[in-house]
């Protein structure tokens, strides 16, 4: 709406530069016409055709105050409306533009300002990288140390562990050949206890054994006898007291 | 199986033992049981024929009816030997007798005892030990001797549940025993 009517506006007031457009080129209709004839007229004569023509060229428009003042009119018109409708649009542009400037002005200074810092900081770390660096170190020699208490500490541990284990798998087969030796020594004793009895025992023997069974079993035989010693009293000496067992 | 088997043949002896007491005679009856046992024990010819399925039950009673009368003429026995066959307990004949023979020793206060020595004992010297033994156990004691000449010397009496143990053997295993611990 507002543009039909901007329209309607520059219509009305380019109609008086419209008709004196056409005035004008009705005299410069007639000017080209008369121009036209001379030439053809020119042709004819020779030299003073030439010398026409040099006249024609030679011709200028005399200032015309009324189309001056139109023209001016014309160009006021157009610079009011320029300034009308166009300065606010042009102003608003030119304002966000100026306001995107200012954003851009400031965020720059912001980035700016950031790298500052980031430079800063870096300068100051770069600063403090040989203590850093120490600082690392310290604690990379501190955690090897400790490791190396630890692995020193397990070996230790599963080497006395491995000790104990053999002391103890030692100390059992040990034990285990006592025992597998006494059993040996007792078995080689009274196997030799036994040839000696059987060699030596006789029927008198015989009958003392029978003889210290009854007694023992009409004694109610509760006494333990003394274990016989084949080799120095031989099976004689044999205490046969008669055991009870249920 | 051998713990019911020995179940069943208390209860038959001791039906028969019944029988015998009443009858005032059930020592007799138990020498005949006796000797029917010893009979099937040597004899595999009588334990074939009364044992295999083959032979029909008719034919198993009219052998026990021709061996019977003169084994054991006791007619108590003989029906309870027919009634063994019968009744398919004929197996568990030495097992009956076995507790016939203890049910009569516990009924006259008399135990058995097995007296076992490395060398053969004389008569007098197992009566020594049947008499020690009597004095021991406070009843009459009969004496099965056998020989173990492993024993090496002395003697060993098992009376029951009781075990006398008066050989070297044994001594020698003690002083086996003491070297050890």
């Amino acid at each position: 709406m507002r543009i039909l009517r901007l329209i309607a506006v520059v219509c009305m007031l380019a109609a008086p530069a419209v008709a004196l457009a056409d005035e004008y080129e009705h005299e410069v209709e007639r000017e080209l016409k008369a121009q036209g004839k001379q030439a053809e007229h020119g042709e004819g004569a020779g030299e003073h055709g030439e010398g026409a023509g040099e006249h024609g060229a030679g011709h200028e428009a005399p200032f015309n105050g009324k189309t001056f003042m139109w023209q001016m009119l014309n160009f006021g018109a157009l610079l009011f409306l320029l300034i009308k409708f166009g300065g606010p649009a042009v102003k608003k542009a030119l304002q966000a533009r100026h306001q995107q400037i200012k954003t851009d002005l400031a965020s720059a200074a912001e980035s700016r300002a950031a790298a500052q810092a980031r430079f800063e900081h870096q300068e100051k770390r770069l600063a403090a990288l040989e203590s850093e660096i120490a600082t690392i170190r310290a604690g990379i020699k501190q955690e090897a140390e400790a490791e190396k208490a630890r692995l020193i500490a397990m070996a230790e541990d599963r080497a006395r562990r491995i000790r104990e284990e053999s002391e103890f798998i030692i100390e059992q087969q040990v034990k285990q050949a006592e025992e597998d030796l006494r059993r040996e020594v007792a078995a080689q004793a009274v196997a030799l206890a036994e040839k000696i009895v059987r060699q030596q025992l006789g029927a008198q023997d015989q009958a003392r054994l029978v003889d210290t069974f009854v007694g023992d079993v009409a004694g109610n035989g509760a006494h333990a006898a003394a274990p016989p010693a084949p080799a120095s009293s031989g099976p004689s000496g044999a205490g046969a007291a008669p055991r009870s067992e249920i | 199986m051998a713990v019911m088997g020995g179940s069943v043949a208390r209860r038959y002896a001791r039906a028969l033992f019944g029988i015998g007491v009443d009858a005032g005679k059930f020592e007799a009856l138990g020498d005949e049981l006796g000797e029917l046992a010893t009979l099937w024990n040597e004899s595999d010819e009588l334990r074939q024929a009364l044992e295999n399925p083959v032979f029909k039950p008719a034919e198993k009673r009219a052998v026990l009816e021709r061996i019977l009368p003169q084994v054991a003429p006791t007619p108590e026995v003989q029906r309870f030997v027919l009634l063994l066959l019968d009744r398919r307990r004929i197996v568990l004949l030495p097992a009956i007798a076995r507790a016939y023979r203890d049910l009569t020793d516990a009924h006259v206060g008399r135990v058995r005892a097995e007296v076992i020595s490395a060398e053969m004992l004389t008569p007098a010297t197992l009566d020594r030990v049947r008499r020690s033994l009597e004095q021991r156990t406070g009843k009459k004691v009969i004496i099965n001797s056998t020989v173990n000449p492993e024993l090496i010397g002395g003697v060993v009496a098992r009376v029951g549940d009781l075990v006398l143990d008066g050989s070297v053997r044994t001594q020698l295993e003690d002083l086996r025993a003491r070297l050890v611990n």
